[in-house]
């Protein structure tokens, strides 16, 4: 087992290190440089930027120190804000955000889970159908069409919830909704889907002709064979819902983390940009390193210190 | 009637005999396209796409606007509206207005179609009011030329209605917008032909998206899976590093630096999403290259041309074409995403996305600016993941026997 | 004899996007109390499915079309929810085809094996356990009590085999349905699997079926022998008959295809030139008519009945009516040669 976390981690640096690399690189590319992207600057402005954020060093020592910034859990200062750093962004940001998607995590499973598993139980029934219906619809449509439709609909029309913010605690409801529906009618398909190759296989067949009773085959045999297809998607779902919420806060005009990336972007505020792609880079792999981790635990086929 | 002895006598058989008498063989295309054709989501997707691809490349032709050119008397009109009957149509012919959001009067024909903005003729903030004169510039009648009409914003229950000069409310009835079908943005231009040139500009994303994302998931997934080995290992391990970020970052860190347009949106989706059309391309190549080893191994001679024609191929390409069909539905969504968070294609131009996007802030009194684009975007979406869940089911060797 | 399974007109289709798959036809077999049954055809004959059809054991496409199967004089195919599932594992069980696929992954070997007993006994925990671990000692599981608590993944397709045995005899079951248990396994391990059937249905005394697409394993452990193909009873006779006076062309294509000792198993690999039919769209006359070396202009056109080729074995084949020129006289003159 410790062989295998080790391995883990050092791939996950690995990654962490190749997207450092990659969004730097990205950034540093910018034709002309950061300031000169849009209007101009008096040159002895400029030069004094330059200096500040040493960008007439050579671009390898420039990578160093950015790199020891990091090793320090230090992004940078902000090169749009004067005196303003990209953890701050991060620390004022993340909470509200990290608070959206763990929500978002929760009523996804809450739901996903038991509405894949009713959709294949039913399998060709008018549960089944409307599940999937339901699911096909998430999938299909993105989530900013989502979100101003339930906006739309339960704000505006009905007064339901409110249009912005989440001062009271049911301003959570709808960018909750609105941010977990892919991840919630992917879930449930793939749940429904799983469950359902499950159902067709030997093993099943086997408990059957025991004579156990339906719904021992399903909760004694089939379900946990059918968790592990979903939980080996689990990693990169929460991290997306961690972190994926920018255009529902947008919408719901929340001011998380979303918010200062897409500001930063507007702003073309390049270390902000890169710090912000860098957390989220960060929490994903965290997250699908944990999953992988809790399904080598739980599927005793994956033997300790040798990978799948 | 058994003792015919012509029953009983012996017949042989040939190899054409035998294949009629165990089953009809249908060619892998027709096979394909039979089931299909089974599915009633999978042809309505591939209806609506082809519908759709006309409405974009001719629809245009037919809506009499540009999709930049702007009417600014004409601003926020929707498709469906309220109008008021002006008073003194003594020429025979009935004319009527409608108030837009911003207070002003339209003069709008019969038929629902919009004719000019009635100039003003003053406040009346007293009794809370708004004057126009409403006499009809065709028929320069000296008897209706005195004809005033007021919008009358007094009460608030009733909202704005239009009233003659007396105060009298006048009657109304509701209208299909029939100079623009889908009514107009903030800046007075027709929302059907934006749509339909943002059909362009999706489509046209989407489909050179998906075939640069084809052409270069082939080559990569092709030279990793033929070379196999380390070249191979190498080149996966740096598939892998790539998907384990959500793809969208870096769209959005490649729209940051080439700046948000056209050619932008293009290079940033090719870029990324290439890699699963790679492990697809490498999955079945190696899978190939197994089979081949087995077929070698086995020289079954002339019929192997068979083999490899109707089962090998086929099955390869299978997942490839839905992998690809798959791309077309992503890139969609991932341009209008763009679009909405202010990466897409620059003003006028205008995709899907960044029409929700200008329409978001006022949803409230213009609804009809968001729905028409998001669902534009949700039918193509389903259009085409239908198509590929067809294609998917249909090309599904596991199911041809 | 006393029959313990009665099985008459039994038809099973399964319903599929491209049309009805007709799996099983108007099949009739019977088995007696501790009698060993063999039934043998090529894959696809429709073996598996007669007897899931039996143990309701179908997937959801799958439904039994006509036909009664009766166990101890109860019609099995008339049973429904709790009342087939006593029957199940405690009065029938089953050993399936492939030990790798049969066994839950996520399931120690020991509690599958006791889950049978937990659902058809009243024993304590302690009993239950017990008795498993004397069933896996039973079918020669080595260190059976460390074993209990091993994942299936750490044993061999022959052991993994042997734990299926074990599942299915665990309840001392009248009948046991051994769906080619040896398969999947390579040619030792057939053998100690075989032997191992053999010593304990002696021990216990049950009655066994043992399907397979190969003659000479079912030769050596039953007495009797029914021959199947494109869902079909071809013939059914005792296993000398069999072997001895086989009465139906494809008995004597599988006769033929059993290698010599001496000759390498895969210089076999096609025996009967052609392929089992299409059991979508079934010809109208003899399903083997294709591929049959005799086939006249009657096989083509009307399905051959059921005849008796001698007292306790039938066949069908046209060549055993009385308006055939030859009636059944080729099979004595050995005149049909299906090879060449
Ligand atoms: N779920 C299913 N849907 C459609 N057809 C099926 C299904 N299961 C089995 N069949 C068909 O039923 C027929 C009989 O299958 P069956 O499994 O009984 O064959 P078998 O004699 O047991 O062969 P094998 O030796 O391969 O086990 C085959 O033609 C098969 O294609
Ligand atoms: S009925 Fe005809 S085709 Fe069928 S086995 Fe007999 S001879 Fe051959
Ligand atoms: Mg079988």
């Amino acid at each position: 087992m410790l062989e295998y976390v080790l391995k883990r981690v050092a791939t996950m640096f690995v990654t962490l290190f190749a997207v450092v690399l990659l969004t730097f690189i990205l950034m540093h590319s910018v034709p002309g440089g950061p300031f000169t992207a849009e209007r101009k600057l008096p040159e002895q402005v400029e030069r004094a930027l330059i200096q500040k954020y040493k960008l007439d060093d050579p671009l390898y020592k420039q990578f160093f120190d950015y790199l020891k910034g990091l090793a320090r859990l230090d992004l940078g200062p902000s090169f749009k804000y004067e005196g303003r750093t990209v953890n701050e962004f991060i620390r004022e940001g993340f909470p509200l955000s990290a608070r959206l998607g763990l929500l978002s995590v929760g009523f996804t499973l809450l739901t996903a889970l038991p509405l894949g598993i009713l959709s294949a139980v039913k399998n060709g029934k008018w549960q089944d159908i409307l599940v999937m219906f339901i699911a096909t619809l998430g999938i299909t449509i993105p989530s900013f069409v989502i979100a101003t439709a339930l906006m739309y609909v339960f704000s505006f029309r009905l007064g339901w919830f409110p249009v912005f913010g989440v001062k009271k605690l049911n301003g959570y409801v709808l960018p909750v909704i609105a941010l977990s529906g892919y991840s919630l009618s992917f879930v449930a398909r793939l749940m429904r889907s799983s469950l359902l190759e499950v159902m067709g296989q030997d093993y099943i067949r086997t408990a059957r002709s025991k004579g156990l009773s339906e719904s021992a085959v399903i909760i004694k045999h089939a379900l946990r064979n059918a968790l592990i297809p979903v939980v080996t998607i689990l990693g990169p779902t929460i991290a997306g819902l961690i972190t994926g919420s920018f255009v529902i806060e947008k919408i719901f005009a929340l001011p998380g983390m979303g918010v200062h990336f897409v500001t930063s972007i507007a702003n073309r505020d390049y270390t902000a940009i890169m710090g912000i792609t860098i957390f989220y880079a960060t929490i994903l792999v965290a997250m699908v390193f944990l999953v992988d981790i809790f399904y080598v635990m739980i599927d005793p086929r994956i033997k300790l210190g040798r990978e799948s | 009637m058994l003792d015919n002895a012509l029953l009983w006598e012996k017949v042989g058989h040939s190899e054409e005999a035998m294949e009629e008498i165990a089953g009809v063989h249908r060619s892998y295309a027709q096979d394909v396209w039979f089931r299909f054709r089974k599915r009633p989501s999978a042809i309505g997707g591939l209806a609506a796409v082809l519908l759709l691809l006309l409405f974009a490349g001719f629809g245009p032709m037919f809506t009499g606007h540009s999709y930049s050119e702007q009417n600014l008397s004409f601003v926020n009109i929707p498709p469906r509206f309220t109008a008021w009957t002006l008073p003194g149509g003594s020429s025979g012919v009935q004319e009527y207005a409608y108030i837009t959001q911003s207070l002003k009067l339209i003069r709008v024909s019969g038929g629902g179609r919009l004719l000019a903005a009635i100039p003003k003729a003053g406040d009346d903030a007293q009794n809370k009011r708004i004057l126009f004169a409403s006499s009809n510039a065709s028929s320069s009648n000296a008897a209706n030329s005195q004809g005033l009409v007021a919008i009358d914003y007094s009460d608030k229950e009733r909202g704005m209605v239009l009233t003659d000069e007396a105060g009298k409310m006048l009657p109304k009835k509701r209208m299909l917008n029939k100079s623009y079908l889908l009514g107009t943005d903030s800046l007075g231009r027709d929302l059907l032909t934006r749509l339909m040139y943002g059909a362009r500009i999706s489509l046209t994303v989407a489909f050179v998206a998906a075939i640069i994302n084809l052409l270069v998931g082939v080559i990569y997934g092709g030279i990793s899976g033929y070379l196999g080995g380390n070249a191979d290992n190498i080149m996966m391990r740096i598939v892998d590093i790539i998907s384990t970020i959500p793809l969208t970052l870096y769209v959005i860190l490649i729209m940051v630096l080439l700046d948000s347009g056209f050619l932008s949106i293009i290079v940033a989706l090719s870029s990324v999403y290439w890699v699963s059309m790679a492990r697809v391309v490498r999955g079945q190549i190696l899978a190939l290259k197994e089979q081949e080893f087995v077929l070698a191994a086995k020289t079954i001679g002339t019929r192997s041309f068979h083999i490899i024609t109707r089962h090998l191929i086929p099955n390869a390409l299978g997942p490839i074409i839905v992998t690809a069909t798959m791309l077309i539905p992503t890139a969609i969504f991932v341009e209008s995403f763009m679009s909405f968070i202010g990466l897409g294609v620059s003003a006028p131009m205008a995709s899907w996305g960044t029409m929700c996007n200008d329409a978001l802030e006022t949803m409230k009194s213009t609804p009809h600016q968001l729905f028409a684009p998001a669902l534009a975007i949700c039918i193509t979406m389903f259009a085409f993941n239908f198509i590929g869940d067809g294609l998917r089911d249909a090309l599904d060797p596991k199911l041809r026997k | 004899m006393e029959k313990i399974l009665e099985v008459k007109n039994l038809s099973t289709s399964f319903f599929t996007s491209q049309g009805e798959v007709q799996a099983v036809r108007e099949l009739s077999l019977s088995v007696a109390k501790g009698e060993a049954l063999g039934v043998v055809g090529e894959s696809g004959s429709g073996k598996t499915v007669s007897f899931m059809s039996m143990l309701g054991l179908l997937p959801n496409n799958g439904r039994v079309k006509s036909g009664t199967a009766l166990f101890n004089g109860s019609d099995l195919l008339g049973l429904r929810g709790r009342e087939l599932r006593a029957v199940r594992g405690r009065d029938i069980s089953m050993v399936f085809q492939d030990p790798m696929s049969s066994l839950n992954p996520l399931k120690t070997v020991g509690k599958q094996v006791a889950e049978a007993l937990e659902v058809h006994t009243k024993l304590s925990r302690p009993e239950i356990k017990n008795k498993t671990v004397e069933m896996l000692k039973l079918v020669k599981i080595p260190e059976a009590e460390k074993r209990y608590n091993s994942w299936p993944h750490e044993f061999s397709g022959g052991m993994r085999q042997r734990v299926m045995i074990a599942m299915a005899l665990v309840c001392e079951p009248q009948l046991v349905i051994a769906d080619e248990p040896t398969t999947a396994l390579d040619v030792t391990i057939q053998a100690q699997i075989l032997k191992l059937l053999r010593e304990l249905k002696d021990e216990l005394g049950s009655a066994v079926v043992f399907i397979s697409h190969d003659l000479s394993v079912i030769a050596n452990m039953c007495q009797r022998i029914v021959v199947m193909y494109g869902g079909m009873v071809m013939e059914e006779a005792s296993t000398e008959e069999i072997f001895s006076y086989p009465s139906h062309p494809y008995t004597m294509g599988l006769l033929a295809s059993i290698p010599d000792l001496e000759q390498k198993k895969d210089v076999l690999l096609d025996p009967i030139p052609g392929s089992p039919p299409d059991m979508l769209a079934p010809p109208p006359g003899c399903p083997f008519a294709p591929r049959c070396t005799r086939t006249m202009t009657i096989c083509l056109k009307e399905l051959p009945p059921l005849a008796e080729a001698a007292p306790g074995h039938s066949s069908r084949c046209w060549l055993w009516s009385e308006f055939a020129p030859t009636k059944g006289n080729v099979f004595k003159e050995g005149a049909v040669h299906v090879k060449g």
